[in-house]
């Protein structure tokens, strides 16, 4: 084509001629953009649509895992589920950790609140100290913290002993009434450091002003902090509320490597019964149908979440 | 004006090609499992890789000895290459069972010889036979029924036991010595160690269950000495019709629960861990340790043969005859998708039946399974003790089972939180053995 032409049909040519080949380069761009769509959904279906419909598919089964072929046993799965008591147990157990978690958070903005005060010397320091242990692997965590809650050689007990408070030492994962807090303090001591990173982003994109007229105003440290920071950072304080959700429904690691779900089944949570139930017990299509479960639990809170944020802005 | 995305005609006819295509791929059901191999697959004699799986990442110790029997074998058969890997018992459970549901498992693997374990495995198609190399063999011949029952599942012998086991009670000589106690020949005795131990300041019994497996060697300990044999074996089957809840194993619960009432084991016991525990007993902080005589090799390794000892442990029921817990700890298994089970056959012949490797094995701390005698052997006393627990208990009213980790795996689930909860008080000796009991109903009532 010549400069002659393309200038012409820029400037506009006959609309019988420029309508096929309009037509075609759309088409073309159609099916163009479908193929560059297709390896990345092709890697997701790879990925998450063929293992969730999977689960789904095993757990209208009966399936030890092992045999050739599962049994189509339809909804007895679920029928079973909800007569479940350690299911149910396990599940109060994940709802007891979601309120651990906000802990963290309320630890994590009052550092936030803190640590964002211009007069503090060292910010940047405490704030990497404080954030260091988000960056290590939970496996790690769990491991260390096993040895720190050691009845008789850990680190706990032996500070407690040292500082004259020996009847506070105890068994801390081997008794049922400490156990689960021992694994919840283990979990939030590598998450307030992320809520208070979240937070403090948060607290940055206020603007100051506010606080200067509130404090013109008359308004104390904690008006300030109640009627400006808080309304001012409500966003990350959903962020943080939804994925400490998520996460603490799902959590499953430090429960595996501090306690096995034990003492009896103190500690046990949804993602490790279903772990046991598919990997110890050979129940495979009935820890499908509990995974398909934690997963619709899990969207609809988490959609129950959004939505009310939603109306709240 | 036309738009450049797609129209609702074209993302229909794309969103229904996916969604025939994940349908039918969902509906495929593309699930683990694959067909077992038939024939003998490669002949003896022809170039072949073997794969083995062994048990021994718990046991350093053993690694070096299966080593050198299987060198002595391949030097015998250079044209046969052997990799051996090596897993903790926990990590084999964990990884193996899908590898051989998915046709990559090894050729070879050491695994546990119990209904609930290996047996699961088996009858589920993953484990190919084996009675026709031990008829060539003549396997059946240095094995006994016992042993070989260990193995057999419906009618079949699909693995050969490795090793022999009876849990015992380990003991501090000097520390006993010390404090001017008598290795215990009775129960009575047993409790007066125990007492003069604690009276001393030292933790009578070294017990850590944080892996939950343990309970079932202190509480079987006393489930052993309390029960016939025979009524072991009837509950911890399958096809057995026992229960946990029979009077002479609850009051063999309630026996196990007052040592942990009288202060006589580690206190804590669900926090600490199995490997704890073994230490706190090596560094004398504790003066016994009620546990299986596999035990042996690491206590040699760590402690060499100078201050512990190794007896039986005493008969509660005194109109019983002498009987233990225990059987047979791992055992050699084919996999049903082995390209080379003729040579893996081969392989296990060897490196369990051959005399070198039997004087081996028993020197390094494994106990035999076969009719090998120990006669005219040099061998560590406390090895020697060993034997002679799993012989008098043999000669005696027999060796039992592993107690909760032998029938089902429902079952073990059931005792692993279930002891955790009896032996810390929270639950009693008739709960712990109606949870037993539903678990082990539900195991009787799918595997019909």
């Amino acid at each position: 084509m010549t400069q002659a032409t393309i200038g012409a049909a820029l400037a506009g040519g006959t609309t019988t001629r420029r309508a096929p080949s309009f037509k075609l380069g759309a088409r073309s761009g159609r099916w163009k953009s479908y193929w560059l769509v297709l390896p990345a959904f092709a890697l997701y279906a790879a990925f998450m649509l063929w293992p969730i419909g999977q689960t789904v598919w095993l757990s209208l089964t009966s399936w030890n895992g092992l045999s050739l072929s599962p049994t189509w046993v339809g909804l007895e799965n679920y029928q079973r589920l909800i007569g479940d008591e350690r299911f149910f147990a396990s599940l109060g157990n994940n709802l007891l950790w979601v309120m651990g978690s906000w802990l963290a958070q309320g630890l994590g903005l009052l550092l936030a609140a803190i640590l964002s005060a211009s007069w503090i010397r060292g910010r940047t320091f405490f704030r990497t100290v404080i954030f260091i242990p988000v960056t290590m692997s939970l496996v790690i965590v769990g491991i260390v913290w096993d040895q720190i809650y050691q009845p008789n050689t850990g680190l706990l007990n032996s500070g407690l002993a040292a500082i004259g408070l020996d009847p506070l030492t105890q068994g801390w994962l081997a008794q049922p009434d400490t156990a689960m807090s021992a694994v919840i303090a283990t979990a939030n001591w590598t998450y307030y450091g992320f809520a208070m990173v979240i937070l403090l982003g948060g607290m940055q994109n206020i603007d100051p002003n506010l606080y200067e007229a509130a404090s013109l105003d008359g308004a104390g440290a904690w008006a300030r902090f109640r009627h400006i920071t808080v309304p001012g950072i409500q966003n990350q304080i959903t962020l943080l509320l939804v994925i400490s959700f998520i996460n603490t429904l799902k959590t499953f690691d430090l429960v595996y490597v501090m306690t096995n779900g034990g003492p009896g089944t103190a500690t046990e949570v949804v993602a490790y019964y279903i772990y046991a139930l598919a990997f110890v017990t050979n129940q495979v299509g009935y820890a499908a149908s509990a995974a398909v479960v934690l997963t619709v639990i899990i969207l609809i809170i988490t959609a129950v979440f959004l939505r009310l944020r939603e109306k709240e802005s | 004006m036309q738009s450049t995305y797609p129209t609702n005609r074209h993302s229909r006819r794309f969103a229904m090609v996916l969604g025939v295509a994940l349908t039918t791929t969902v509906l495929s059901g593309c699930v683990g499992g694959t067909a077992p191999s038939t024939g003998d697959g490669i002949p003896l004699g022809d170039k072949a890789t073997l794969n083995i799986v062994s048990q021994f990442g718990d046991n350093a110790a053993l690694q070096p000895v299966l080593e050198e029997i299987s060198d002595l074998w391949e030097a015998d058969h250079p044209e046969v290459t052997v990799n051996i890997q090596y897993l903790t018992m926990d990590d084999e459970k964990k990884t193996l069972p899908t590898s051989l549901a998915s046709g990559s498992g090894p050729d070879i693997f050491d695994y546990d010889a119990a209904e609930g374990a290996l047996g699961v495995l088996a009858i589920s198609g993953l484990v190919r036979p084996m009675d026709e190399y031990a008829e060539k063999y003549g396997w059946f011949d240095r094995l006994s029924d016992s042993v070989v029952a260990r193995t057999t599942y419906d009618d079949t012998f699909y693995a050969v036991p490795r090793a022999s086991e009876a849990v015992g009670i380990f003991y501090n000589a000097s520390m006993f010595e010390a404090q001017g106690i008598e290795a215990p020949t009775t129960y009575d005795a047993f409790l007066s160690a125990a007492d003069a131990l604690k009276s001393a300041g030292v933790t009578p019994i070294a017990f850590g269950n944080k892996d939950q497996w343990p309970s079932s060697h202190l509480v079987g300990a006393a489930i052993h000495a309390t029960v016939p044999v025979d009524d072991i074996v009837s509950i911890e089957s399958i096809e057995g019709s026992g229960t946990y809840s029979g009077a002479d194993v609850t009051e063999a619960l309630q026996t196990a629960l007052g040592w942990v009432n009288s202060g006589y084991v580690t206190p804590n016991f669900n926090g600490v861990s199995a490997d704890d525990a073994f230490k706190s007993f090596v560094t004398g902080e504790a003066g016994m340790f009620i546990e299986g005589s596999g035990y042996t090799p690491d206590i040699i390794d760590s402690m060499g043969d100078n201050d512990i000892r190794f007896i039986p442990f005493p008969m509660i029921n005194s109109a019983l005859a002498r009987q233990a817990e225990g059987g047979v700890g791992g055992s050699w298994a084919i996999s049903s998708s082995s390209k080379a089970p003729a040579i893996a056959a081969d392989w296990i012949n060897f490196v369990h039946f051959s005399d070198q490797a039997e004087k081996l094995w028993l020197e390094a701390g494994v106990l035999p399974t076969t009719d090998y005698s120990t006669d005219g052997t040099d061998i560590a006393p406390l090895l020697q003790e060993n034997v002679d627990v799993v012989q008098a208990a043999s000669d005696g009213g027999g060796i039992g089972r592993w107690t909760g980790y032998t029938s089902s795996p429902l079952v073990t689930d059931a005792w692993n939180s279930g002891a955790q909860e009896f032996l810390d008080g929270q639950i009693d000796a008739t709960q712990f053995a109606a949870s037993l009991d539903d678990a082990l109903t539900e195991a009787r009532s799918s595997s019909k």
